[in-house]
């Protein structure tokens, strides 16, 4: 049976501090993805990962077991996201980003969206709809469907009501398909 | 529900999303499968969502790179391992200059408890504390200091009083003497006006008096004349004969032997 994150929690604070590691490896996954596709950028993710589970650690004490421990480390490494996202400057965008953030044109034929595009072509338009996109709502989205987060497990990290939640959910599921559909155009 | 053709007009987008992500309730799965079957709009927006969902899914990260942590270094301690670890840490000085410090808080709050009185006047210094009944005499210190405050008050106010009944008295008094001069000069006028009335009628009055007086007097004479002129023939028809009729009448009780003193028996 696997040793739950609050035991090993207990561990670490009663002084065994390799069985953080455990913690570490454990949700690193997780935690790199959110950075990755809040960020875009690899080695950015890799550093808000160091960031987030230091920061996790040297507040360790703090932890009070009201939450899980990954809604917990969900929220440090968004605020890390956050910090990260602000200090960037908005010339760092390209001007054809800078246009996507302006608003689209509403969408005819989302239903063909894919057809006659490369999966690899399809996936750089996510990411770049994505990147268009608010981090409010963006990071609702991600954590849905890559992190594969319950509506509530969402509410509990963000600490906002599971209704808001969820229509941040469908806002950014209706941007989306207009974002997607005007860069398919371009394309 | 109403068929709707486009599906931001439909209010039941929570929902949509909770039956999306396969998070609904049997009950409410049900329920809008029944929706859907009704709702156009939202049968529409279900579709499109549903491809979204499945470009979303094309954008997979590479494998995760492990996280290298420097642990041992930033170990998490408890607020007595911090204590603790303190202690060894500071200098003996700064330790036994705190706990002087702490020993001098300590007798300040002792001192406060027992209600310590310091003094200092021409005899100098005096130092009064006490365990117990501090708040009896504290009570009864501010009691005092209460009624010599109120003593204050109540001969101010005495002599404030005073001082503005005496104004008063002095304007009353101005003020009855005015009244009483105006009084005494109307009296004055009002007798004199009375006098002179009073005189003249009585000068009148006397004048009518001479004059009806006269007049009689002259109607008298006239008769005397008169009746010297013609002899009367009895002196009691005589009227003006008061002096004689009378000694006529009280001769004539005399010889009869009568006392006219009722003495005499």
């Amino acid at each position: 049976m696997e040793i739950s994150d609050n035991e090993i929690i207990e561990r670490t604070l009663n002084g065994e501090i390799e069985a953080f590691n455990i913690l570490v490896r454990r949700w690193e996954r997780q935690i790199y993805g959110l950075a990755y596709r809040m960020l875009g950028r690899d080695e950015e993710a890799y550093d808000i990962c160091q960031e987030t589970f230091l920061a996790a650690y040297r507040n360790l004490n703090k932890f009070r077991g009201e939450a899980k421990f990954s809604s917990w480390l969900y929220r440090i490494a968004l605020n890390c996201c956050h910090t990260r996202l602000r200090s960037r400057a908005n010339n760092d965008l390209s001007l054809e980003q800078q246009l996507e953030d302006q608003g689209f044109e509403p969408v005819t034929d989302i239903e063909h969206l894919n057809d006659g595009l490369h999966r690899d072509q399809i996936a750089e338009l996510v990411r770049r709809a994505l990147a268009g996109m608010p981090p409010e709502m963006r990071q609702v989205i991600i954590m849905k469907e890559y992190q594969g987060l319950k509506f509530h497990e969402i509410a509990e990290v963000l600490n906002i009501p599971i209704s808001t939640v969820k229509t941040r959910v469908y806002t950014g599921l209706e941007q989306l398909k207009q974002r997607l559909n005007h860069l398919k155009n371009l394309l | 529900m109403k068929n709707q053709t486009n599906a931001n007009q439909c209010q039941r987008k929570e929902d949509l999303i909770t039956y999306l992500y396969g998070e609904a309730t049997p009950t409410e799965e049900k329920a809008f499968k029944q929706h859907l079957q009704e709702c156009a709009s939202c049968k529409k927006e279900m579709s499109e969502f549903a491809m979204v969902r499945e470009s979303l899914q094309t954008w997979q990260t590479a494998e995760a790179p492990k996280i290298a942590m420097d642990l041992p270094l930033e170990r998490p301690r408890s607020l007595k391992e911090i204590l603790k670890e303190l202690g060894t840490i500071l200098p003996a000085w700064f330790k036994y200059g705190t706990g002087f410090a702490a020993a001098g808080a300590f007798s300040l709050l002792l001192l406060a408890l027992f209600n310590t009185q310091i003094h200092y006047d021409k005899t100098g210094f005096s130092f009064q504390a006490t365990l117990f009944g501090n708040k009896q005499q504290a009570v009864q210190n501010i009691k005092s200091s209460n009624s010599n405050a109120d003593e204050l008050v109540r001969s101010l106010v005495a002599k404030a009083l005073s001082e503005k009944d005496a104004q008063i008295n002095q304007v009353l008094e101005e003020k009855r003497a005015e009244i009483e001069k105006e009084l005494r000069r109307q009296i004055d006028l009002l007798s004199g006006e009375i006098s002179e009335k009073s005189n003249t009628e009585l000068s009148k009055a006397t004048l009518e008096l001479k004059r009806q007086h006269q007049a009689e007097l002259e109607k008298a004479l006239q008769r005397i004349q008169t009746q010297s002129i013609k002899p009367s023939t009895s002196d009691d028809d005589d009227p003006f004969n008061l002096w004689g009729g009378i000694n006529d009448k009280v001769l004539e009780k005399a010889s009869e032997g009568s006392d006219p003193t009722g003495l005499s028996n």
